[in-house]
């Protein structure tokens, strides 16, 4: 998102909110939400199959939908209405102009393929509905949750990546620069979304009387969270959806300071620290060990204040709209052990890593009758979840070693709590003792995790080798 | 969320009437902050802010830059925060230290050279001592712009450190009349470029300067990319600091122009029966620049800087692709017949480098071939002591 988009988000909640009545508002929002994704698809220069990842988009999220939608007998009638179809052909149309005008390449099937969706969709889902037989669907679901890991797997890895962007666009000369590895927008936060639905639906975790469309679309495509979260859960979105408030002062003042403190953050703090925050050129041309460590505290600062900026902008830009995206990010630097720390950084990350991954791995483990000692358990859980919110980054043997940095410090931290804790509470008593623990605490946490920083910057292990070198006063 | 509880949690509610009052003393305030930054022109003054020689230490030379984000360094158009960012301005002089400062083009601010390439650091590097037994300590006030104006100007501005000779090193280049305005710095310092011109009766069309900025025009909205830039030329400090980088020197860059095209033009301008007249070029603003120092009781070196002089195709009417013989040679005469009616300390060192030395135009020179002319200007510094 650029500041355009911001300001163009935020002014039109005003007239969105005041002019458009309640009843509307879902509807509106749906309409709004794929216009929004039209226009940040159109403003990517890099992207040049805008049209196909809306449409992927769109069609990855209403099959989602389909699979976990309860038994046709119990689902009342009213969830499926025509009326969403209509508003995702008109949707799909408008954002054929809008590609068009931003001179994105446009395809003349564009207009005709807006009015089949909607026709098909006005006539022909309630024939599609689900039948009674669960099972099958679920077998889907787990097919469906196997195909997203495999697609954001491709989309992480650039080479992948630009195969399939040349396999769907082989007209090269057409792109004089070159065809640009395929980058779906925003598609990690899409692709949590769906499996975390999916994996609920498994679970049995999803609302018995089904989701309207309409709403399980608006969560999917939310378009303040579509480019950098939070990950929001359906089962705490679409309530909110549909209580959703008014544009009172309150939330006018809240969503306004919000996207102007994101916005500072992002822009002014985040940009100016990039200029000299840590890279592969600024290894190689680093001198001294104090610009070593200089670089390091700027690039910590400087992730923290872009992505917590960016959060603060789409909880505000949301809460605008009448809808409470979920925090992400709540003073993470400021911890005094990783544990703390994890709870504090991309919650809504870590918190889906934790539900749909950490506790139902553990639990196999423990059920699982095979003989293995806790702290094994602790650590294969610990590491493994941890490595992977590294590649959900990016699919790169960095983004394992930063993984495997957190996950190897959570379990030392794990193995500290359980040796201290009874010292810890005796210590608790004298104030000054305590303070010193703690203060030596935090700095131990700040700088574990901006030693960690290291593999999250920079590509290769070579460089990160380097880096950590030039730490330590080597050359 | 305890962080946010401050926004969420308010001591009195939200209302409408917090609202506007919000909206309406936010649009005062944005008012009345632009109208005071406006009315009180604070650039100057905040151009002198700076982290550098304090949290940073100074640059070697004045910010300059093409391209920031590789070279870690934003050229900075005010001359005072030019200068602020330098060692110069917080370094006090000592009692044994013999202060001169190096004015000049590119050729002196060392385009292609590392900070510790250029003729400054060559000569410091040398720890040579005057023969009063002071110790020669160099600054380099280069600008990679051949332009006397900016010199006379730069001259004006340094006079407040505490020279004790300044070297002005020039060629035909920096003498063009059509071009003395052009420049940014030029531009961006229209009072002082106005000042200057006015005082001294300069033959340049002040017409051509910026006009005083109205006061739209000095509101923070219209001067948030200077501030921008000063910020960011704190913020590259880092970078710079840690790697000491303050200008991209690539591994392979453009070669000098050996064989040139046919003709004797200066930049397609024909050649001038009779060579260059005094008035032809911008003399007046160089005796500007001289009369000043002269006023301060401050004696200026003035070096006619060395030039690639081809041997390829079209040698017998051009030196390089700058210079065809004709002008450069009656620029030389003219120079040398200047220097000695004004009485001035002047050496024409026009051929001191050798012609494969030269790198991308020329005028630059090798790390090697810079340092080499750096001792060969030594002498004459040493020289200046023992003149009246």
């Amino acid at each position: 998102m650029t500041l355009t988009h911001i300001l163009v988000f935020a002014l039109a909640s005003l007239p969105f909110m005041w002019l458009i009545p309640m009843r509307w508002r879902p509807q509106s929002l749906l309409f709004a939400s794929i216009l929004a994704l039209a226009w940040l698809l159109a403003d990517d220069v890099l992207n040049h199959l805008d049209f196909m990842i809306l449409i992927g988009t769109l069609g990855l999220s209403i099959a989602v939908w389909w699979i976990v939608q309860p038994p046709a007998e119990t689902m009342p009638t009213c969830r499926v209405d025509t009326q969403t179809f209509l508003i995702i052909g008109i949707g799909i149309l408008f954002a054929g102009l809008i590609l068009t005008l931003f001179d994105r390449p446009s395809n003349f099937l564009m207009p005709i393929f807006g009015i089949a969706v909607a026709t098909v969709g006005a006539l022909n889902l309630p024939q599609l509905l689900p039948s009674t037989n669960t099972e099958i669907y679920k077998r889907l679901s787990l097919l469906f949750v196997v195909g997203l890991i495999v697609m954001l797997v491709i989309l992480k890895i650039p080479a992948s990546a630009r195969f399939f962007s040349l396999a769907l666009d082989r007209d090269e000369a057409l792109h004089p620069t070159g065809i640009t590895p395929l980058a779906w927008l925003g598609f990690s936060y899409i692709a949590f979304r769906l499996i975390s639905v999916l994996f609920d639906f498994r679970a049995g975790r999803l609302p018995k009387d089904g989701m309207a469309l309409r709403d399980f679309l608006i969560y999917v495509l939310f378009f303040p969270a579509m480019t950098a979260g939070p990950i929001d859960r359906v089962q705490r979105f679409i309530p909110e959806l549909n209580q959703a408030k008014p544009l009172d002062s309150a939330r006018l003042i809240e969503g306004t300071m919000r996207i102007m403190v994101g916005t500072f953050k992002k822009f002014v703090i985040a940009d100016s620290l990039a200029l000299v925050a840590l890279n592969p050129t600024l290894v190689n041309r680093t001198e001294d060990t104090l610009g070593a460590w200089l670089l390091l505290y700027v690039y910590a600062f400087r992730i923290f204040f872009d992505f917590s900026g960016y959060s603060d902008v789409a909880i505000g830009i949301g809460r605008l709209y009448g809808i409470t995206l979920p925090e992400n990010f709540d003073r993470p630097y400021t911890q005094q052990n990783l544990q703390q720390f994890w709870q504090r950084w991309h919650i809504t990350l870590s918190t889906w890593f934790r539900l749909y991954y950490f506790t139902p791995i553990s639990r196999v483990m423990l059920r699982s009758g095979v003989k293995m000692p806790q702290w094994l358990m602790v650590i294969i859980a610990q590491i493994s979840t941890m490595v992977l919110i590294g590649l959900w980054h990016g699919v790169t043997v960095n983004f394992v070693l930063w993984g495997l940095w957190h996950g190897i410090g959570l379990f030392i931290h794990k193995l500290i709590l359980d040796n201290t804790r009874v010292w810890y509470q005796n210590i608790s008593q004298h104030r000054w003792r305590r303070r010193f623990i703690f203060g030596i605490s935090w700095l131990t946490t700040f700088h574990y995790v901006a030693l960690g920083w290291v593999f999250f910057a920079l590509p290769t292990p070579a460089d990160s080798v380097a880096m950590l070198a030039r730490l330590v006063g080597g050359r | 969320m305890a962080g946010w509880d401050w926004l969420t949690k308010p001591q009195t509610p939200y209302n409408r009437r917090f609202v506007r009052n919000v909206v309406i003393k936010s649009v005062l305030l944005f008012i009345a902050l632009n109208l005071c930054y406006a009315l009180t022109n604070p650039l100057p003054f905040l151009s002198r802010i700076t982290l550098y020689n304090s949290v940073l230490p100074g640059r070697d030379r004045l910010p300059y830059s093409e391209n920031p984000a590789s070279d870690y360094n934003i050229s900075v158009q005010r001359l005072e925060g030019m200068f602020a960012s330098i060692k110069l301005s917080q370094t006090p002089k000592a009692d044994d230290e013999y202060r001169v400062f190096f004015l000049g083009d590119s050729s002196v601010w060392g385009w292609l050279l590392e900070e510790d390439e250029t003729l400054s650091a060559c000569i410091n590097r040398g720890n040579y001592r005057m023969p009063d037994g002071r110790r020669l300590v160099v600054y380099n006030l280069g600008y990679p712009v051949t332009n006397v104006l900016k010199d006379s100007m730069l001259l004006e501005e340094s006079l407040q450190y505490q020279p004790d000779l300044v070297v002005w090193f020039l060629t035909l280049a920096g003498f063009y009349i059509q071009d003395q305005l052009k420049h940014q710095v030029v531009q961006n310092n229209a009072d002082l470029a106005r000042d200057l011109i006015e005082r001294y009766s300069l033959a340049l069309d002040v017409n051509r300067l910026p006009d005083d900025p109205n006061l739209w025009e000095r509101s923070i909205i219209s001067q948030r990319r200077e501030l921008a830039d000063l910020l960011r030329h704190q913020v590259y400090g880092v970078a710079w600091l840690a790697t000491g980088y303050d200008h991209r020197n690539p591994k392979f860059h453009e070669q000098r122009v050996e064989n040139l095209l046919p003709g004797d033009d200066l930049l397609g301008m024909p050649r001038i029966e009779g060579g260059w007249t005094e008035d032809l070029l911008s003399f007046d603003v160089m005796l500007a620049g001289m009369d000043i120092a002269q006023n301060h009781d401050l004696p200026v070196l003035v070096v006619n800087e060395p030039i690639f002089r081809t041997s390829g195709f079209n040698n017998e009417n051009r030196y390089n692709d700058y210079y065809p013989k004709w002008a450069y040679d009656s620029y030389r005469d003219l120079l040398a017949s200047i220097a000695q009616r004004e009485n001035w300390h002047y050496t024409d060192l026009w051929d001191a480098a050798p012609n494969d030395q030269f790198t991308n135009t020329g005028l630059h020179l090798t790390p090697a071939a810079t340092c080499e002319f750096a001792h060969k200007v030594v002498p004459y510094i040493m020289a200046m002591t023992e003149q009246p």
